[in-house]
């Protein structure tokens, strides 16, 4: 019963850092630099979850991202699914293939997905939106990875203690290599 | 002892002795100038002291400078924090001030005009760059509805999409999703804005031979009163007319840049009023 409990609210605990690290992009970023590139930082519990965790946690947690994100944007649900899906899998691949450290594979999954984000939306957009997306971003394009995988750094290690906290096993720190 | 056997050298030292008060006597004397024997006695003394008093007031100024340095620390550290403080209180001013002279353009146009105009704040943009919504401050508890018009004075800023009990999302004017009733302003020929990029729209749907120029004014058509009629909606900056087909292609710059919003205008009821009267 205790280790349900320890569960349930290890889930609720990074649904609720999910949330507000939506809100912290969207309305506090806003506040502070105005429309100003900001850091996908709804990305950060999602890419956690999808390299630390099993495959139907990564699913669900990529739903409730999804949810997260179309309440805080203009994007379709549909939209939201396929392109939170696909990267998803693109970072799972990330994972069976580079065995960095903790960390180190945490940060490159952030920035990669951030770089992700775009491409997938503007070729899901072609399937499912009329008219679909037509010009890049390309200067948000080159910033908003480095800013994800800048505030990734401190938020690995919240995530972590998070996990202690809750006595769901965190991440080994293991050296290893690029194969 | 020989009379004239005597030391010169002791003589002299005495003559000279006794010669040079009586010297200085018989010059005094003679004259009030001074004597030429002790103008470079004079000149020295004086050289002297003034390197002295020179050498002495340095000696003090340096000794004072570097007593006073440590006040001068001190004071500068106080006077750097006050102009921190200065600084920021300028920056808090500047913005209110800012802020005071939008709001009261606001007030002035709300005012003005016989609409039922809501204020409200913008506090969030949308998480992701291809999608162009923002959520203001005001939802249905403020009597917000779905599809109402947002605009500033300067013009059409989109509508409500999705509304919270105190949120509200608004569909910017420039998202691919928005589309608008729109009326040239000088020829009448209509057609709908819609948005393209984040800082361009189209307004499509115009017949081949409708009457449309650079610079002209597109302007809402105010038929569904969610807007009111004549309310400036953007302005023409291309047209491409093709060789074959029915329409022409119009791009529009839209009259308010939607990247710098910070308060805006629900229309809860735009009581038909015409801008253009």
């Amino acid at each position: 019963m205790r280790e349900i409990g320890l569960l349930l609210s290890n889930y609720l605990l990074f649904t609720i850092m999910s949330c507000l690290l939506a809100a912290m992009q969207s309305s506090l970023w806003l506040h502070i630099f105005g429309f100003s590139p900001a850091p996908n930082l709804w990305l950060l519990v999602f890419n956690y979850w999808t390299l630390y965790r099993s495959p139907a946690e990564a699913v669900i947690m990529s739903y409730i991202s999804t949810l997260i994100l179309v309440s805080m944007s203009g994007i379709p649900l549909q939209m939201g699914f396929a392109v939170n899906l696909s990267l998803l899998g693109s970072i799972y691949m990330l994972r069976d293939r580079v065995l960095w450290s903790g960390v180190n594979s945490y940060i490159l999954a952030c920035g990669l997905s951030s770089v992700l984000l775009p491409i997938y939306t503007f070729v899901w957009s072609w399937v499912f939106e009329t008219p679909p997306l037509s010009d890049f971003h390309l200067f948000d394009i080159a910033l908003r990875p480095l800013l994800t995988a800048a505030f990734a750094l401190p938020l690995y290690y919240l995530f972590c203690f998070v996990d202690q906290f809750t006595q769901k096993e965190a991440p080994k720190e293991t050296e290893s290599e690029l194969i | 002892m020989n009379f004239f056997n005597f030391d010169l050298r002791r003589l002299f030292i005495i003559a000279t002795l006794v010669a040079i008060p009586l010297l200085s006597v018989n010059l005094q004397q003679r004259s009030k100038d001074k004597p030429w024997i002790l103008i470079p006695f004079f000149y020295t003394a004086g050289v002297t002291q003034n390197s002295y008093a020179a050498f002495s007031s340095n000696v003090r100024g340096t000794t004072d400078l570097y007593l006073n340095l440590i006040n001068i620390k001190k004071t500068n550290r106080e006077l750097t924090g006050q102009l921190a403080e200065l600084k920021a209180q300028l920056g808090e001013l500047t913005e209110l001030k800012l802020e005071n002279e939008r709001l009261g353009h606001l007030l002035a146009f709300k005012q003005k005009t016989h609409m039922n105009l809501l204020a409200s704040r913008i506090i969030g943009r949308d998480l992701l760059t291809d999608y162009e919504t923002v959520t203001i401050d005001r939802g249905s508890s403020h009597g917000v509805k779905k599809g109402m018009g947002t605009l500033t004075i300067n013009g059409v800023v989109g509508y409500i999409t999705d509304i919270e009990p105190n949120t509200a999302k608004i569909l910017l004017i420039t998202d691919r999703y928005a589309v608008i009733d729109g009326v040239v302003q000088r020829s009448r020929a209509r057609g709908i804005a819609q948005g393209l990029t984040s800082d361009s729209l189209t307004l499509s749907l115009l017949k081949r031979d409708d009457d449309v120029k650079m610079s002209d004014i597109i302007v809402t058509s105010g038929i569904d009163n969610y807007f009111p009629k004549g309310f400036p909606i953007g302005s023409v900056t291309k047209i491409i007319e093709k060789p074959y087909g029915l329409g022409q292609q119009v791009t529009l710059q839209p009259a308010v840049t939607t990247s710098d919003l910070e308060e805006i205008f629900v229309v809860l009821n735009a009581n038909h009023q015409n801008f253009e009267e």
